[in-house]
């Protein structure tokens, strides 16, 4: 019999995070029936991530967060308990930051094994391919235990839409999240409304020659040509020109993009522990021996002040001349 | 307040790592602190320098592994604990119930910290497991740590960089995220005096509701390929640009 798989349907902005078509591809791949967790009031557009994606049950949460519950910790919750009363044998998820809260949490709920971030997941099988040391190195597991749990990282599996329908169902269980743990309140930070940095199709960086906060602007209008996310080294964090929450590497955010774009950023191994499975990796870079030289797929040797406008502008006329849209 | 904080030992983020087996990996690279723990140490210290207590380090890995531990001492926490475990891909949970059981082996912890994630197998996950098993509730991730009496109040980074502000009752477990504080780095004579200070062995068989070591089932281990040598476009910038775009789009077609 084929294993049962519950994925969690990850939103942003009311919107399921494009990176899930991928999950549901794994969940789906050896015709194991799916069966998507989903907070009721984002019922339509889960509904119809799943039908696109091969269909299943869609199992819907009721939104009654009450004031001074913490959101995260009820989604846990909600995920263990239907694990439970669906009789789940895999749990899956994106290893975003909200998954990489989530996906825990749930699996210590249960006692169960988890992936918090693989490359590679059969559920069949049984098998999770995991990157380990920084991406040094690439483990399979075979997991026998069930119900098990596997955070997937985004962009790694790709997508193989299909048509199936769908059938959604109220979550009746109770749902019971650590009432100990209190949210006091958000402090909401101005972001700007590009993509999230670990599903981002393209990531462009800045390292510590940026040298001021101001002038990550220049790498944001040209991700905004690209539909980029704006990352940032480990050295511009320290030296207080980019948040924490933007650092991409080995003690920041592992991201997976089609296209990684850095710029004045040497090539350490701490940083390409954090981007190194990106498809394409372009470097911008005036130190001709810096070690990403030997690291990366294509670059220029120039001031990033002077490349990366340049590029951004190569980028604008390319789309104005036609060409692929 | 006794303030426990579980501290791994990893390779060095920036060595080249060896396979040794099919399944096995060469275990002489040079090992560190996790560098997640540093912090929950740094945070452990500096409340110990505000209010007292003590700061006590629980590890679980082979006797290398008191090397984790003497980094932390040298630091300045007090003693540490190290849970035996040769195997070099424990199950996690298999690790969470050991530390789990040595932390209340322990006796009174008023608090327990740990690093967000490890730089090894990165899971963000035995904070969880360790919470879970003891019954108390976790906060992982935290950038910021205020504790009045019964009560630790946190900040963490969200979804999307809001920054949530939660509080829990202590006991409880938190993960340090960067952020949090930075960590001291250990004088001379304090990595000298880290080699005096007590550190107790423990067997995890000889902890309640633990039992034997359980490793992952590691099917095969592989070294990713090298990527090959980069293109680099010379020539005035205005072209060298207009031909990366040609490229990213025709020849990687990633745009």
């Amino acid at each position: 019999m084929s294993p049962s798989v519950g994925v969690f349907l990850e939103t942003s902005g009311g919107k399921p995070r494009p990176a899930l078509a991928g999950a549901l591809a794994a969940a789906r791949a050896g015709g194991a029936p799916v069966t998507g967790l989903a907070y009721e009031s984002e019922a339509e557009p889960c509904a119809a991530l799943l039908g696109a994606h091969g269909g299943g049950r869609l199992l819907l949460l009721p939104d009654e967060t009450p004031a001074g519950e913490w959101g995260a910790g009820r989604i846990a919750a909600f995920l263990a308990a239907a694990v439970k009363a669906e009789g789940l044998d895999w749990l899956t998820g994106l290893a975003t930051p909200l998954g990489r809260e989530v996906l825990p949490r749930a699996a210590a709920l249960l006692d169960a094994p988890l992936v918090t971030d693989a490359c590679a997941f059969d559920p069949g099988a049984g098998t999770v391919r995991q990157a380990l040391y920084g991406g040094r190195v690439l483990a399979d597991l075979a997991i026998s235990a069930r119900p098990a749990v596997v955070g997937i990282r985004p962009n790694s599996i790709p997508p193989a839409p299909a048509a199936g329908p769908v059938d959604r169902a109220a979550f009746g269980s109770a749902v019971v999240p650590d009432a100990r743990i209190r949210l006091l309140r958000v402090d909401r930070q101005d972001r700007s409304g590009g993509p999230e940095l670990t599903e981002a199709r393209v990531v462009i960086s800045g390292g510590r020659p940026m040298a001021t906060a101001e002038n990550f602007g220049i790498l944001s209008e040209c991700a905004a040509v690209l539909g980029a996310a704006v990352g940032a080294s480990r050295a511009a964090v320290d030296a207080g020109i980019a948040p924490h929450e933007m650092q991409v590497g080995l003690t920041g955010k592992t991201v997976n993009p089609d296209l990684y774009i850095a710029c004045g950023i040497s090539g350490s191994v701490q940083h390409f522990a954090g981007m190194k499975t990106s498809k394409v990796i372009v470097a911008i870079n005036n130190d001709s021996h810096a070690p990403i030289w030997a690291k990366c797929d294509y670059g220029i040797v120039a001031d990033l002040f002077a490349a990366v406008p340049a590029l951004t502008a190569a980028l604008k006329s390319a789309a104005a001349g036609g060409g692929r849209t | 307040m006794k303030i426990l904080v579980l501290v791994k030992q990893v390779p060095d983020s920036a060595a080249a790592i060896k396979l040794a087996g099919p399944a096995s990996i060469d275990r002489s690279v040079k090992p560190v602190l996790n560098p997640y723990d540093e912090i929950a140490v740094e945070e452990a210290l500096r409340i110990r320098e505000r209010s007292g207590g003590e700061v006590v380090l629980v590890t679980l890995g082979p006797p290398a592994a008191d090397g984790a531990l003497r980094a932390g001492l040298a630091m300045g926490a007090d003693r540490g604990v190290l849970v035996t475990c040769d195997l070099a891909f424990p199950d996690p949970r298999f690790v969470g119930r050991a530390l789990a059981a040595a932390i209340a082996d322990e006796g009174s912890a008023g608090l327990v910290l740990a690093g967000l994630r490890s730089i090894d197998a990165d899971g963000s996950q035995i904070p969880y497991r360790v919470a879970a098993t003891l019954g108390w509730p976790a906060v992982n991730g935290i950038t910021k740590l205020e504790l009045s009496p019964g009560v630790a109040t946190v900040t963490r980074e969200a979804d999307g960089g809001d920054l949530e502000i939660l509080s829990l009752p202590l006991p409880c477990v938190l993960g340090a995220n960067r952020g949090l504080n930075q960590p001291r780095y250990p004088k001379l004579p304090d990595l000298m005096g880290a080699k005096k200070k007590p550190v107790r062995v423990v067997d995890p068989a000889s902890l309640a509701g633990v039992g034997q070591p359980v490793a992952l089932a590691v099917k095969g281990l592989e070294l990713p390929p090298p990527r090959r040598a980069a293109r680099v476009l010379e020539g005035e910038l205005g072209a060298a640009a207009v031909e990366l775009v040609r490229l990213l789009r025709e020849e990687a077609k990633v745009l």
